[in-house]
């Protein structure tokens, strides 16, 4: 058995290198927000779950990613914009089906969907407002 | 060797395309099942309720994930759909992955009788089949 958390969180970072909607950057950081950083709109990869699903001479696993968009803006913040990151990160990862994420060659990723898509409900503090949307993909991988 | 239990994958299930000669493993299984049952023969009459044992009947089923271009030495569902479709006659074998003294093997002849291949949205391709034996089932135990 090998362990592949750190393999999806590069092919993540990877596949989310430059990632940018409307022009606006949305940085993806791993748990937390790095010290120091102080961006409007980001995404945190978090929440990593495994589930074996080998076969008798092969081990597998069912790996959950959860993507939790974050984005404040000023006097108000309707969601759009987190929707919109949101509609960006099905276009760049899962854009089709079949979408899977690339890795090396100690795995290999034979399908992904969508298991849960929620939006947190609107917090405040002073003038900013927070609008915040959850996402969370299943990962079926072969370990090879 | 003392007395000692095993787990599913310590066992394996191969065949042998030629009939019993060089047998190669099934891949890529998530289980297989041996079955065996005696038929009942009922000889009852107004004298005594009798039952006799009658014939054997065994089958192998298994199921497991679909590989592709897996080159040769191992048996995937591609080759054993190839195998039951030329109805060939294959030897198989349960055999555990490292015998020791006391583990039991269990070999024969069979024919492949069904092949159920699944594609689902988002899972990996699965297949499941089965071998009705032919013939007697020998099983040794390694000393």
């Amino acid at each position: 058995m090998k362990s592949v958390n750190y393999k999806l969180r590069e092919a993540y970072v990877t596949a989310f290198a430059g990632f940018a909607v409307n022009a606006i950057t949305v940085p993806i950081y791993y748990l937390e927000l790095p010290q120091g950083e102080e961006v409007d709109n980001y995404i945190i990869l978090s929440e990593v779950g495994n589930s074996e699903s080998g076969t008798m001479d092969r081990h597998g696993t069912d790996i959950t990613m959860q993507l939790a968009v974050y984005t404040v803006q000023q006097y108000g913040n309707s969601g759009k914009f987190a929707d919109e990151i949101c509609n960006a990160i099905f276009q760049l990862i899962y854009p089709t089906p079949t979408s899977v994420l690339s890795f090396a060659s100690d795995f290999q990723m034979v399908g992904m969907k969508l298991t849960r898509d929620s939006s947190e409900n609107l917090s405040t503090e002073g003038n900013d407002y927070f609008a915040n949307r959850l996402l969370t993909f299943e990962h079926k991988i072969f370990i090879k | 060797m003392a007395a000692h239990q095993l787990q599913g994958q310590d066992y394996i299930l191969k065949i042998d395309p030629t009939g019993g000669v060089t047998y190669e493993t099934v891949v890529c299984l998530k289980s297989f099942d041996f079955n065996s049952e005696v038929a009942e023969v009922d000889a009852s009459s107004f004298c005594e309720s009798v039952i006799l044992p009658g014939l054997i009947t065994e089958t192998i089923e298994f199921e497991g994930i679909q590989l592709f271009d897996n080159g040769a030495g191992k048996q995937t569902g591609v080759d054993l759909y190839a195998l039951m479709l030329a109805k060939t006659k294959i030897g198989w074998q349960i055999v555990p992955l490292t015998p020791t003294t006391g583990d039991a093997t269990k070999s024969g002849k069979g024919y492949l009788f069904n092949i159920s291949e699944n594609y689902s949205l988002n899972e990996p391709c699965v297949f499941t089949s089965s071998i009705k034996v032919a013939g007697a089932t020998t099983q040794t135990i390694t000393v």
